[in-house]
């Protein structure tokens, strides 16, 4: 993302020995819910439901953490710049430390000139009160700098009770019903998959891995799935079915909508090809019948 | 070296019930002997529940998995409606996940659900289980329901649970809900092996211990109980 070269250029031989050290951190082992992954899965998640809603699957979409510069914690691109974050869940200060926060962000917007980057640059921190009183020292040639809170320590319904832009999110990633519990695994969907991606992802990627199934859980970024003309005559021949595609999943409802569901695999899988393939073959005429066919491919 | 205690409930259900308990962990049992004990178990602590609670023309609706309806949950609905409850049933297939592989990002979510309606006024919602460790399929069907059941009283039902697993569930909910909580259980275990077992529990997996390939073999299987039900009232 960014070269020794052009760090070197910026901050010379000193700031990119810097540089290199800041990003060895690399993620936590698997104990769970840390700051970063949280915040960065999060970003992850607003990211995926306006894909879904402008229907532009989030073309040019990546994130990226740990990268060699001097705002590295989490970097979101696109087609018109990056968003650079600097995360701190404990006690943050703009002046103070071998590496003062300020340096990093002069340092960071340099680097971005010099690149020829459109960037923009946040700080964020564990609490409200933390983000106020950075906002009122924040020095006059960060101005451009945002701060913001982002809640730590909580747990995965409280933060999404918490926060209504992800609760909102979550729900439009999912091919179910707005339920909290549903909210709940797509998130953790999300967050699992963040976490074991190692960063520097296309949206779409990362999505559509959160999605693989079996589950029906996270709905795919891919372009709306159509039911051929001999499925739909099939699926109409099933007395009592009703169907739809929900989010490019095949949903079900039957007898007398007692029976509801939703195929394990999305409609772009060869699972959910091999359903429609033996359907045609199978021909079923009741609830029964349709269900082996779909529980032997799905 | 894996210990279990037996609650007070397990003195009221009967010594068929702790043999049928007994048989379960023996994990050469063939998979119909199994199925038979899980249901004398359910007959138990049905007789139980129905003693207790008085459920002559009071209606009952029970929450159950896949796996578990054709024998836990068909016999404790036998005692039920033997006992004079009007009784209505849901049943959920879950599928589970660990996210990403992780340990701590457990979900168990519903891709199929056959549910009778929900009577105006329910009095007992009992969610049954064979076995609840982590507690997060009993988590998921619960959270579900109640996004639209209102029960008056919410029993969870199980022949064994792993130790803490009552905390590990109330943690979930909220305290409106979690004083609502009534257990149904014969045996505490407090010991689980690598792979997740409760030890002795019900001598592992039970999609194994029924004859299911699986998850994907329980998760693509009819139970005879609940399409009964369905003919019946469909």
């Amino acid at each position: 993302m960014y070269s020794a070269a052009e760090i070197v250029t910026v901050a010379g031989e000193s700031g990119l020995t810097y540089a290199q050290n800041k990003n060895r951190g690399g993620r936590s082992s698997a104990k769970g819910r840390d700051f970063e992954i949280v915040y960065g899965a999060y970003r992850v998640a607003l990211a995926a439901a306006e894909a879904f809603r402008t229907g532009g699957l989030g073309a040019g979409i990546s994130f990226h953490d740990q990268v060699q510069c001097f705002v590295d914690d989490f970097i979101a691109s696109g087609p018109d710049g990056r968003t650079l974050s600097q995360l701190k869940s404990g006690a943050a200060h703009w002046n103070g430390g071998d590496h003062p926060l300020v340096d990093d962000f002069e340092l960071q917007a340099k680097l971005d000139a010099v690149c020829g980057v459109v960037a923009a640059y946040e700080l964020v921190v564990g609490d409200d009160g933390q983000r106020d009183t950075l906002i009122a020292s924040r020095p006059a040639g960060l101005g451009s700098v945002s701060v913001v809170s982002f809640p730590g320590g909580l747990s995965d319904l409280e933060l999404i009770d918490r926060l209504g832009d992800l609760a909102d999110a979550l729900t439009e990633l999912s091919p179910r019903p707005p339920e909290r519990i549903v909210r709940e695994q797509v998130w953790r969907m999300l967050l699992g998959t963040w976490q074991g991606s190692r960063g520097d992802q296309s949206l779409a990627t990362l999505v559509n891995n959160a999605g693989h199934g079996p589950g029906a859980i996270v709905a795919p970024l891919l372009p709306p799935y159509v039911l051929s003309d001999a499925a739909i005559k099939a699926l109409d021949n099933v007395a009592g079915l009703r169907f739809y595609i929900r989010k490019n999943f095949f949903v079900f409802e039957a007898l007398r909508g007692m029976q509801q569901g939703v195929a394990d695999y999305h409609c772009h899988t060869p699972e959910f090809e091999g359903f429609v393939t033996n359907l045609l073959i199978a021909k079923p005429t009741d609830f029964f019948g349709f269900w082996d066919v779909l529980k032997a491919h799905v | 070296m894996s210990n279990r205690t037996l609650s007070h409930l397990a003195d009221q259900a009967g010594s068929a019930a702790i043999d049928a308990l007994t048989q379960l962990a023996d994990q050469a049992l063939p998979a119909e002997a199994y199925g038979r004990a899980m249901y004398t178990v359910g007959q138990a602590l049905g007789r139980c529940f129905a003693h207790d609670a008085q459920v002559a023309d009071k209606s009952v609706y029970l929450a159950v998995t896949v796996e578990d309806a054709d024998y836990l949950a068909a016999g404790i609905a036998e005692s039920l409606i033997q006992a004079g409850a009007r009784t209505a049933v849901a049943c959920f297939w879950n599928t589970r996940k660990k996210a990403g592989g992780y340990k701590w990002l457990d979900v168990a979510t519903i891709v199929n659900e056959y549910r009778e309606p929900i009577p105006d006024g329910l009095e007992h919602l009992i969610v049954v289980k064979s076995i609840i460790s982590g507690a997060c399929v009993v988590k998921t069907n619960l959270m579900h329901l109640l996004e639209s059941a209102k029960p008056a009283h919410i029993h969870i039902m199980a022949p064994v649970v792993l130790k803490g697993a009552e905390q590990r569930l109330a943690a979930e909910f909220e305290a409106d809900v979690v004083e609502k909580f009534q257990y149904w259980l014969l045996a505490t275990d407090d010991t689980k092996d690598e792979q997740g077992n409760v030890l002795p529990g019900i001598g592992g997996e039970i999609y194994g211990r029924l004859g299911f390939e699986g998850q994907r073999g329980k998760n693509a299987y009819y139970p005879t109980f609940i399409k009964e039900r369905a003919l019946a009232l469909s």
